[in-house]
């Protein structure tokens, strides 16, 4: 399948809030009561239009074992966004999410767009409250959500909307340097950085984020 | 035998275990506390044991019972006499004798329902005799075999057989019996040693012959067959046609190679070789067959006699140890663990309180699907429970090992075929060899045996190899193999087992040459894909689930095996990979790398031309002769 863009997306956050859950229910539409721990690292597809350009995600869904951290974050080279998981039934899993931020700015892009997800709000027993997630996430740059997997609330969304601000850093950038960048040149790939535009002239700095066929 | 005469000692129990006396003492007494005293002194017990006071239950139980029925004191006497004359018989020996004893039952019980002096006399109505034997049926009978687990001492039995060289002595078993020091001196006062070395010999030399003789006939019926073979094939042969010997030719060939017979079966001029074949791949399933119990029989004779050497072989050949059955006695051997000093399961409480506890039951609650589908709820919950028992047992007796996720992976397995009690012992002799190295503090090392498939791969297939370098790939995609021994990955119990069997019995790094094996066996589908790290990672990962096994791990296995015994670890260790010289699975383990290196010629395309080549000339030749001969046989009827 053809597509204009290419962005890798990380899931990441502690064992068992849902990870591989949100994953299946945005790539494959389902929800699977009998789940696996994930062991290392798995991924899955999904393309998605925005603003007429096809975009397909890439999306990383690691272990959340503290001891697995070494392995899965070699895995955040190179990722452009990375959707930060935590279950509000639990607030150890919410009070975790510092330390994966800055787990991810400091193996991943760092102009990395982030949204923190909260999962499982179908649950009654709710123990971590929504102002106090988004207080997190605008603390730190993040922009904040909440899902159930289990019905699918909210889980398309978080993902469009990760897509869709990594689509408009990509978008205005190749807009201001139209000229000097050889955009869209049919049948190649070319990958590029969310840092500065100046970056992406460089050929020797490029990384396998997103491609532009 | 002692229990045979003992049948023919008849005797009339009123007031004769239990004079009138006792009886009239046993109804005076108010409590429970006063009946079991008085029971005790004329039973000559001594109270505090075990043993004791589950005699004593048995007699209140019955005493009871008698005051319910309101029997008068000759009744009751005759009651507890029964039951102490039942119960004395019953634990006289070790072995097995339930039939004997209710034999003994129902001689007493009819000896005082009717009256016949001096051999019987009428203590219980016709109604009462048939209460009185239901009740003994109901309490002491039903729970024969734990009373005789309570009363009688455990025989282990050690055989050891020996073959001299000399063919015309006989192999005569020499049968070594070992106590338990419980109650020794009541076993020995009821069995002597001659007596039970008696037993015990013809228990062997029965067995014995029943082996030899079952193998014989096995030996018969195998030469039978091939005899038949040998003259089906000489018979057709010797019809000299050019078409029946092309098609034993092509038969033979087949039988080589699958995916040959497949298109030549399509093509309809070939109906008669088609027959052959069907009746062909009969005989393949009925030796399978045959040869699935001769090994099942193989196996059960290594581990009575209890060579491990044989087990390790039979464990990583074809097939495996092929039943749970076989496997929960197998493993145990293969790991040296004494199955009869099992230690006690854990106390579920304490260990709950573990550290481990939270991280165990998010893993344990997510392996439902590592159950049977048909499997009822209830009972998989139950056994979850006893998996998190299992593995925080373990991590409890050993400090130094660290869980992982997927290490649930492996305990499951275990626990699915070894139970509890018998599983947490294998888990733990597991984890302290074979998998001691992914329960470090810190993955490093499980990263570093995870990259030993690379040389494995390297040496065997220079393109993949270099494929796989350049697509930047690593070694991650088969951390959820190896580390989880393939539970994780592939669907079916079977095949999980069967690599279980070969991990047990072989070197630890067994788990990375299978992991090597399966991308060398798919060579073709990797090399297929976009050499870009996220292709080549995902098709990988997913490899042992989308295997096309066609029912069996069998050409992996072999290929794993094949791998291990051209590259031992520590050959390539030593010889290219020095990063892993010091790596302390390859240094302890030696002991279980072949003494010689397997060197096999690398089978190349034009080696199998060549094959092709020749093959073709020979039936061509074939053709010649059969021509020239069909020439000079119308020539000579033409003259």
């Amino acid at each position: 399948m053809s597509y204009d863009y290419l962005f890798k997306i990380v899931l990441v956050g502690d064992c068992g809030v849902g990870k591989t859950q949100i994953r299946n229910r945005y790539t494959l539409d389902e929800f699977n009561p009998q789940s696996k721990s994930t062991i290392g690292v798995e991924f899955a597809f999904k393309t998605v239009n925005i603003d007429g350009n096809e975009v397909k995600g890439q999306i990383w869904d690691t272990s959340g074992e503290e001891r697995y951290r070494a392995i899965t974050s070699a895995y955040y080279r190179g990722s452009v966004g990375a959707v930060l998981v935590y279950d509000v039934t639990k607030p150890k899993t919410f009070e975790a999410l510092e330390n994966w931020a800055s787990q991810l700015r400091q193996y991943a892009d760092e102009n990395i767009v982030v949204c923190v997800v909260g999962n499982k709000i179908d649950l009654p027993t709710r123990e971590v409250s929504t102002a106090e997630a988004e207080r997190f996430a605008r603390g730190n740059g993040f922009f904040y959500m909440e899902t159930s997997a289990l019905d699918g609330t909210g889980v398309e969304s978080a993902f469009r909307q990760v897509m869709k601000k990594i689509f408009e850093i990509v978008d205005s950038r190749q807009q201001a340097r139209k000229k000097t960048v050889r955009a869209g040149s049919i049948g190649k790939t070319r990958s590029i950085k969310l840092t500065d535009a100046d970056d992406v002239a460089e050929p020797s700095k490029f990384s396998s984020c997103c491609k532009q066929m | 035998m002692d229990w045979i005469d003992f049948r023919m000692k008849r005797e009339l129990l009123v007031w004769l275990d239990f004079s009138q006396d006792t009886v009239d003492t046993l109804m005076r007494c108010g409590n429970a506390a006063e009946t079991r005293s008085v029971l005790s002194d004329r039973l000559h017990i001594e109270r505090g044991t075990d043993k004791a006071e589950i005699l004593l239950d048995a007699f209140q139980g019955c005493l009871a019972y008698s005051k319910e029925k309101k029997f008068t004191s000759d009744k009751i006497s005759v009651m507890l006499g029964i039951l102490n004359r039942v119960h004395n018989f019953a634990c006289q020996t070790s072995f097995e004798n339930s039939k004997e004893t209710v034999q003994v039952l129902r001689d007493f019980i009819l000896s005082h329902a009717y009256l016949r002096p001096p051999f019987a006399i009428e203590v219980f109505t016709n109604k009462e005799s048939q209460q009185v034997l239901q009740y003994f049926m109901d309490t002491y009978i039903r729970h024969f075999k734990l009373y005789k687990y309570v009363f009688t001492s455990r025989i282990v039995m050690d055989v050891a057989l020996e073959f001299p060289n000399e063919p015309e002595e006989v192999p005569t078993p020499e049968p070594e019996s070992e106590k338990e020091p419980i109650d020794e001196a009541l076993a020995e006062a009821q069995m002597p040693d001659d007596e039970l070395e008696e037993i015990i010999r013809t228990a062997v030399t029965g067995n014995f012959q029943e082996m030899m003789r079952r193998f014989e006939s096995q030996i018969e019926e195998t030469v039978r067959q091939t005899r038949e073979n040998i003259d089906g094939l000489q018979n057709k042969d010797q019809d000299g046609e050019l078409q029946n010997s092309s098609t034993t030719l092509q038969n033979s060939g087949m039988s080589l190679n699958q995916s040959e017979k497949q298109k030549n079966s399509e093509s309809p001029g070939m109906q008669e070789a088609t027959n052959v074949d069907d009746e062909n791949e009969e005989f393949e399933f009925i030796k399978k067959r045959e040869a699935r119990q001769a090994k099942i029989e193989q196996i059960e004779v290594a581990l009575r006699v209890g060579d491990v050497a044989s087990l390790r072989n039979l464990a990583s050949q074809t097939g495996g140890l092929l039943e749970d059955r076989l496997r929960r006695e197998c493993w145990p051997l293969l790991l040296s663990i004494d199955t009869n000093r099992l230690p006690q399961c854990g106390d579920r409480k304490k260990l709950r309180a573990s550290k481990h506890y939270e991280q165990v039951k998010l893993d344990v609650d997510r392996s439902v699907k590592r159950f049977p589908d048909r499997m009822p709820e209830k009972q998989r919950r139950s056994l979850q429970d006893q998996l998190m028992d299992l593995i925080l047992w373990v991590l409890e007796e050993e400090d130094d090992l660290h869980y992982y996720q997927g290490y649930h992976d492996v305990c499951v397995t275990v626990l699915r075929v070894c139970g509890l009690r018998l599983g947490q012992v294998i888990a733990k002799e597991l984890s302290k060899r074979h998998l001691r190295d992914y329960m470090c503090p810190t993955m490093d090392q499980t990263r570093m045996l995870l990259d030993f498939i690379m040389p494995i791969i390297k040496e065997e297939d220079d393109e993949l190899h270099d494929f796989l370098l350049e697509s930047d790939v690593g070694t991650i995609f088969a951390l959820s193999w190896v580390i989880t021994w393939y539970g994780h990955v592939l669907a079916e119990h079977k095949f999980i087992v069967r690599l279980f069997d070969l991990f047990l019995a072989s070197h630890p790094l067994m788990a990375v040459y299978t992991a090597a094996a399966m991308v060398l066996h798919c060579a073709d589908d990797v090399l297929d894909q976009e050499c870009d790290m996220p292709a080549v990672h995902h098709t990988l990962v997913n490899l042992p689930g989308t295997l096309d096994l066609s029912g069996n791990l069998e050409p992996i296995i072999a290929l794993a095996n094949t791998l291990f015994k051209k590259h031992p670890p520590s050959y390539l260790a030593k010889t290219k990979y020095e990063a892993y010289e010091n790596c302390s699975l390859i240094k302890e383990f030696t002991h279980m790398e072949p003494t010689e290196r397997l060197v096999i010629r690398r089978s190349t395309s034009s080696q199998k031309f060549i094959q092709l080549l020749s093959a073709s000339l020979t039936v061509a030749g074939l053709i010649a002769v059969a021509y020239n001969y069909m020439n000079d046989f119308f020539t000579l009827n033409l003259l």
